[in-house]
């Protein structure tokens, strides 16, 4: 059955392409390297690899957040709920982890889907295998830090890396957390709506500042209604 | 072998099942007044709707005129098929190879099934016990007959006290010719328009007319009066076809002219396995056991050269169906002898791609959650794994309603998120919400306390807000830049146990926080210390 003729050749090609390849390997380990550094800079722009962020802090990811990183929202929840909305929009899965009293109401308005999202309020000591466990079902995990012994820390972190799950925390880790793959800080720059005995909150500005591993600073502003 | 009119069959029939089904999917009570439309037609109605004079062909208005608070809905033949979906598959469970007649009626044959349970009645048995309580059914009337038309309408002659009618074989043709013509008009083939006919004929009985000879009925009715005559006669003229995987299923690929070498054919099946596959895919189904047929060119007869069953311990791939096919060819000796003109790729054994790789890797999401889910809950307990709805309400804390995994969301009646609620709050929602009341201070220009009065008015405009415990710096009184407030919620003043006086004010503070704040109305038998009146209700972080 292994005859020759046209036909065959493209039979192999189609089928071994890879045992060809094997052959020859040194040029395509030195492509695909590039192409691997390539993905872990800040990425093409206009190309959304990852979970997308909400529109005013997309010049900060151009290529969305990426899965399996974590990142560290602080300053303010209503800036953690509006990543975890934008990241779930496409109907994604989601779980909050540590954060009784959240505020499920404005998350709704921002768009996330309740009927979708995992609330585990008080995880105790089980932190650690909780956000573990929740990261093999879900995507995007909004948690609020605990302090973890390094190796555990780490031993999480590559477990989210190979799930591909990204965390979302709502306070800086230690600093013994391996990796944080950027850092956005929102503090309040403005509230509309509410006067002096008149009114009532209708929108507020947060003022954003992206700090990412590189080391480079962006700032940004953040309109929530 | 038995010809095939005379092979004994179930007929499992629920009655009114678009009732039923209508019932389900809009969460009716089954006492409700309810009449299924179709073309300003009634074309079923409720016992409740019946006891009020509406009947079956009863025009919209003339239904609203004789029962006012009646329900009316449209008739959905794929609301009926859809619901019906778990009864079909709960009648597979104890009896394979069924045959859906129609929504609300599937014949079975019963041979294989009675043997196994000792008797026909047994066998019914079982299959009602498995069948009673999917998709809220209750009332499921079974007969057993010689024929699946004979086994219907002994299903229909039941009661709902005695749900079970078995005739012995050889007896339901007596059985038919003492049933009235009318059961005629209902059934395939026939018509309302025959059977009319036939009455003016001076018939009644199903006996009546299958004691007409068969030629003058052909004769004269045509071949609608044949089938209704060879159904009065109790010979089969739909015959139960045991459900099988859909043929629309199978691809084929044609080669023309024929190709004689393996390696060609295999190629030329690589689009048809990826289009199989990806049908499959589509329909979320996966395959593990396929039938490979072969057709070469010297077969005018139709029939493949090589037919062969393929089984793989998973599901196949593409590219394995490729190589199945491959194999085949190559395992009747050095390739076809003649050339191969047609391969054909059936389905056989089908399975939910969900439910069949079962656990480690290719589950389905929903599932996994599930199980995940569960999992922690066992870790942490019950309510450690929570999901939440918004419902109505007027408290922040009131309108999240949690609950553990795996419990049935509340309905939206239940949540009542669409009732107005006076006093609810508008505009943005804060972003942290506290379940317990944290104690605050608010203070007006002169560091006093400021208080609601009776008639809701502050005593003074808010000046300063005393975080207390909420403040992590601890720095102090801060000033109060916008206020707006305060707004009244009065609570189930009919109660006096439940009652609530609260009134809601909201603020923003110098380091630009805003906060949610209520004041507690207490009675002057219940009036604490002047610290105890403003708690944080929520808090825009």
């Amino acid at each position: 059955m292994w005859g020759n003729g046209p036909i065959d050749m493209f039979e192999h090609l189609f089928e071994h392409g890879g045992v060809t390849a094997a052959l020859d390997l040194a040029p395509d380990l030195a492509m695909l390297r590039a192409r691997i550094q390539r993905l872990e800079s800040a990425g093409s722009p206009g190309e959304v690899a990852g979970f997308s962020v909400p529109e005013p802090l997309r010049s900060a990811f151009p290529s969305g957040l990426r899965a399996g990183a974590t990142y560290a929202a602080t300053g303010s929840l209503t800036l953690a709920l509006a990543l975890l909305a934008e990241a779930c929009s496409q109907g994604a899965w989601s779980a909050v982890v540590g954060l009784p009293g959240l505020g499920l109401e404005v998350a709704t308005r921002m768009g996330l889907d309740l009927e979708r999202t995992l609330l585990v309020p008080t995880p105790g000591e089980q932190w650690a295998t909780g956000v573990a466990a929740l990261a093999e079902i879900v995507p995007v995990v909004l948690a609020r830090p605990v302090r973890l012994a390094p190796s555990e820390a780490s031993r999480l972190t590559a477990r989210l890396r190979e799930r591909g799950c990204t965390l979302l925390l709502t306070e800086p880790p230690a600093p013994t957390w391996p990796g944080v793959q950027a850092t956005l800080h929102a503090s309040p720059a403005g509230w509309r709506g509410l006067g002096a005995g008149h009114g009532c909150l209708l929108q507020r500005r947060l003022a954003v500042e992206v700090q990412q591993r590189t080391g480079r600073r962006t700032r940004h502003h953040l309109e929530v209604s | 072998m038995k010809p095939p009119e005379s092979r004994r069959s179930l007929a499992l029939w629920c009655p009114d099942w678009s009732l039923l089904a209508a019932r389900t999917e809009h969460g009716l009570d089954p006492d409700v007044a309810l009449a299924l439309m179709e073309k300003g037609r009634v074309v079923a109605r409720s016992a409740a709707a019946d006891a009020e004079g509406v009947t079956v062909g009863l025009r919209l208005r003339e239904a609203q005129a004789r029962c006012p608070g009646i329900t009316l809905l449209p008739h959905d033949p794929l609301r009926d098929a859809r619901t019906f979906e778990p009864v079909v598959r709960a009648v597979d469970e104890v009896v394979p190879g069924i045959d859906v007649r129609r929504p609300g009626l599937v014949a079975v044959h019963i041979g294989g099934a009675a043997r196994y349970y000792g008797s026909e009645e047994a066998a019914a048995r079982a299959l009602a016990d498995q069948v009673r309580g999917v998709s809220g059914l209750v009332d499921v009337r079974i007969g057993v007959a010689d024929g699946v038309h004979a086994a219907e309408l002994a299903a229909r002659a039941t009661t709902a006290a005695a749900p079970l009618r078995v005739l012995p074989p050889g007896t339901s043709r007596a059985f038919l010719a003492g049933l009235p013509l009318d059961v005629l008009a209902e059934l395939p083939g026939a018509g309302p328009e025959l059977v009319t006919l036939l009455k003016r004929l001076g018939l009644t009985t199903l006996g009546d007319f299958a004691a007409l000879p068969g030629a003058s009925v052909r004769a004269r009715f045509g071949v609608p009066g044949m089938q209704a005559h060879d159904l009065a006669r109790g010979r089969e003229v739909a015959p139960v076809r045991a459900a099988a995987a859909p043929p629309d299923l199978t691809r084929h690929v044609v080669f023309e002219p024929g190709l004689e070498r393996v390696d060609q054919v295999a190629f030329g099946c690589r689009t048809m396995a990826e289009e199989f596959v990806a049908t499959l895919t589509a329909r979320q189904l996966v395959c593990s056991q396929v039938q490979v047929s072969v057709f070469t060119d010297d077969d005018s007869s139709g029939r493949a050269h090589s037919d062969q069953v393929w089984t793989h311990p998973r599901h196949f791939t593409s590219a394995e169906v490729v190589d199945r096919i491959r194999w085949q060819l190559a395992g009747s000796g050095s390739g076809p002898e003649r050339a191969v003109v047609r391969v054909e790729v059936a389905p056989l054994a089908l399975d939910d791609a969900a439910a069949h790789a079962g656990g480690l890797w290719r589950d389905g999401p929903a599932d996994r959650v599930h199980h995940t889910a569960t999992r922690l809950q066992g870790r942490l307990g019950h309510d450690g794994v929570l999901t939440a709805t918004i419902g109505g309400g007027r408290l922040l804390a009131e309108r999240t309603r949690l609950r553990p995994w795996g419990e049935a969301a509340p309905s939206a009646s239940a949540r009542k998120a669409d009732q107005p609620w006076p006093g609810s709050l508008p505009g943005l929602a804060p972003s942290l919400v506290y379940d317990e009341p944290v104690p605050v201070r608010l203070l007006d220009a002169t560091r006093s306390v400021i208080r609601v009065g009776a008639r809701g008015e502050l005593s003074g405009d808010p000046v300063w807000l005393e975080p207390g415990a909420l403040d992590p710096t601890d720095s102090g009184p801060r000033r109060v830049v916008a206020w707006a407030g305060p707004w009244p919620i009065r609570q189930r003043w009919w109660d006096p146990s439940e009652t609530r006086r609260v009134d809601r004010v909201q603020l923003v503070d110098d380091h630009d926080q805003a906060w949610l704040l209520l004041y507690e109305q207490l009675s002057p038998a219940q009036a604490g210390p002047d610290d105890q009146v403003w708690s944080v209700e929520g808090r825009y972080d």
